[in-house]
């Protein structure tokens, strides 16, 4: 009887022990953990410097409200106490609520501000914003393209959310909405994430689950159906890794083939070196830094087997990068390409902050 | 010989009508053409690019078409006539009633812009006229590279984007018309920050040129007149 307790007790110890080892392993190292804490602070320096008076960077809602989110999510743990420097961004944001309950200072970045904005918010925790929030909600439920704009859904957009103007869907903007509704506690049964499923699937090069006649089976996902801005339909790291974080967000689990499929194309194209099939590998690689620890922070398996069978702890890889790429001033910058927005210092930073708390959180 | 005379001008009215109506025939055809041959879709998120296609391409069968005429007043009936054969054409595009609430402002635009392109070719040959139209249409696809090289400087990115009559048109139609498909994949500016014009300015820019001429040409005959009166009294 004693034997058989002192058995039980054994083992305990040695699961314990195990996934304490297994919990290390998948951990960002200690040494690299500070380092990373100082490369975010000295972003967030670069961010507080360089702050509008009115309390925006580059006069935008969507910068703005990224650059809030990096604040709030860091491990300094800011939040509105901490002074103006946090109220002014929010103040700002709220300064552009309009009446159809977007959150922009324009009409060509509808979707993308008003989906920061409220996924900015929502990290504030404060309860005031309700009501805003509630209102950006609605704004982004009625820009998904579906019968009420004309379109059924063997249509290759329905389901799909574009920059908010008439213009076609993408992968990037519902990635976007997706992350501000999940954010702010959307209805897990309310219809737009189940048309979402339709419209994400529509991007991905899986012919089992993609029903467009241009559709491969790498598993990747491409900018729209039937477009990548990178060559033809072709997957790309960018748009790989916000496929997986959108099929998470919309209730897709780690099971379903779909996911199993873009986890695969990731792994068997792991690089930080670039964005993997983008053009020259440079263009949107700042927004590949941020979606893939995101994505994989949301997918939760800290340790990546790519196609070779090299096991990389992705936390420490990205940190080691983004501290690599870091200016003497604390922000980052894509000086190769300023697609997609990634010649400005302010986003990138952003951007970067929270590809760095994503993979600081444990 | 009055009755001859009579018949003879009758004669010569009826062939100017003909002709009329046979460039105004013309004018649609090409409106038609380039809507027929320029593969889109028919779906609601291409409504804004069709109809800009179909704008311009009027605009450009007014400079290809339309008589040379020697004051710009005289152009106007022309120009009228380009918006009655643009609404014919939109009363059949499916997609319009889309936009139907942004029609007015956009015919207004193209109204002001018919004048402008008219106005040039009291100086510049009508048909090097239709091929700055359409090279500066196309520019935000021609200087995206650039504009890409120079990191995308703000006030060169407003002068391109600017620049094109495709904007003026966009911003009457509220619509955003670089991000849809074709402009997304064939103008790098499409994937950088851009910022449109409002619809005042737009109509100010434009309208900037055929005001200048109409003054010009008013002066121009002013002092005939006060000549005429003084040596009359």
């Amino acid at each position: 009887m004693r034997t058989g307790k002192l058995r039980v007790w054994l083992l305990c110890i040695l699961l314990a022990g195990g996934n304490a080892a297994a919990a290390e392993e998948a951990s960002m190292d200690a040494e690299l953990r500070e380092k990373a804490q100082r490369a975010v602070d000295s972003g967030l320096h670069y961010l507080r410097n360089n702050q509008a008076d009115n309390g925006s960077w580059s006069e935008s809602v969507g910068i703005t409200a990224l650059g809030l989110r990096a604040f709030l999510e860091s491990h300094r743990g800011y939040g509105e106490r901490d002074g103006a420097f946090i109220t002014r961004p929010i103040n700002y944001l709220l300064e552009h609520v309009n009446s159809d309950g977007s959150i922009s200072e324009t009409n060509q970045n509808r979707n993308y501000n008003t989906a920061v904005s409220l996924t900015a918010l929502a990290a504030t925790g404060n309860d005031k914003y309700a009501e805003v929030i509630e209102n950006g909600q609605k704004f982004l439920l009625g820009l998904q393209i579906d019968e009420g704009d004309g379109y059924e859904s063997d249509h290759a957009y329905y389901g799909g959310i574009g920059y908010g103007g008439d213009e076609r869907p993408d992968l990037s903007n519902i990635h976007m909405a997706l992350e501000g509704l999940k954010a702010t506690a959307t209805d897990p049964d309310d219809p737009v994430w189940d048309k979402a499923l339709m419209f994400v699937s529509r991007s991905q090069n899986r012919s089992e689950s993609n029903d467009q006649e241009w559709a491969a089976d790498d598993g990747g996902f491409t900018y729209m159906p039937g477009y990548s801005p990178h060559k033809g339909t072709a997957s790309y790291g960018g748009m790989t890794a916000a496929g997986l974080l959108s099929l998470l967000f919309a209730g897709a689990d780690k099971d379903d083939p779909r996911v199993v499929a873009a986890y695969d194309w990731i792994r068997n194209n792991y690089t930080l070196d670039e964005n993997p099939g983008a053009t020259d590998g440079i263009q949107g690689l700042y927004y590949y830094y941020n979606v893939f620890a995101k994505s994989l922070s949301a997918y939760d398996a800290p340790l990546m087997v790519d196609g070779n069978g090299v096991a990389h702890n992705w936390r420490n890889d990205i940190a080691s990068k983004l501290i690599s790429l870091q200016n003497k001033d604390g922000s980052w910058v894509n000086p190769d390409s300023p697609r997609w927005w990634e010649g400005n210092a302010m986003l990138v930073t952003a951007w970067s902050v929270i590809a760095l708390n994503s993979a600081l959180k444990q | 010989m009055v009755h001859t005379n009579l018949i003879r001008e009758s004669n010569a009215g009826r062939s100017l009508q003909m002709l009329a109506v046979l460039r105004l025939m013309l004018m649609l055809a090409v409106i038609v053409a380039v809507r027929m041959l320029v593969p889109i879709d028919n779906s609601p998120a291409q409504a804004p690019l069709s109809i800009l296609l179909e704008s311009s391409a009027a605009i450009v069968a007014l400079l290809l078409f339309a008589p040379e005429q020697r004051t710009l007043l005289a152009y106007v009936p022309w120009c009228v006539a380009v918006i009655a054969l643009l609404l014919l054409v939109y009363a059949i595009d499916p997609r319009v009633p889309l936009l139907m609430g942004r029609i007015g402002p956009l015919l207004l635009v193209v109204l002001t812009m018919a004048l402008t392109v008219a106005a040039l070719t009291l100086y510049l040959a009508p048909k090097s006229v239709a091929s700055l139209f359409i090279f500066l249409a196309l520019a935000p696809v021609w200087a995206g590279p650039v504009l890409e090289a120079l990191n995308n400087p703000a006030w060169l990115n407003r002068l391109v984007v600017g620049a094109s009559p495709l904007t003026a048109m966009a911003v009457a139609l509220d619509a955003d018309y670089l991000r849809s498909p074709w402009f997304y994949e064939h103008s790098a500016i499409a994937s950088m920050r851009y910022v449109y014009p409002d619809m005042t300015t737009v109509l100010a820019v434009l309208a900037l040129l055929p005001v200048s001429v109409l003054l010009h040409q008013y002066n121009k005959q002013q002092p005939k007149r006060e000549l005429t009166g003084d040596v009359s009294s």
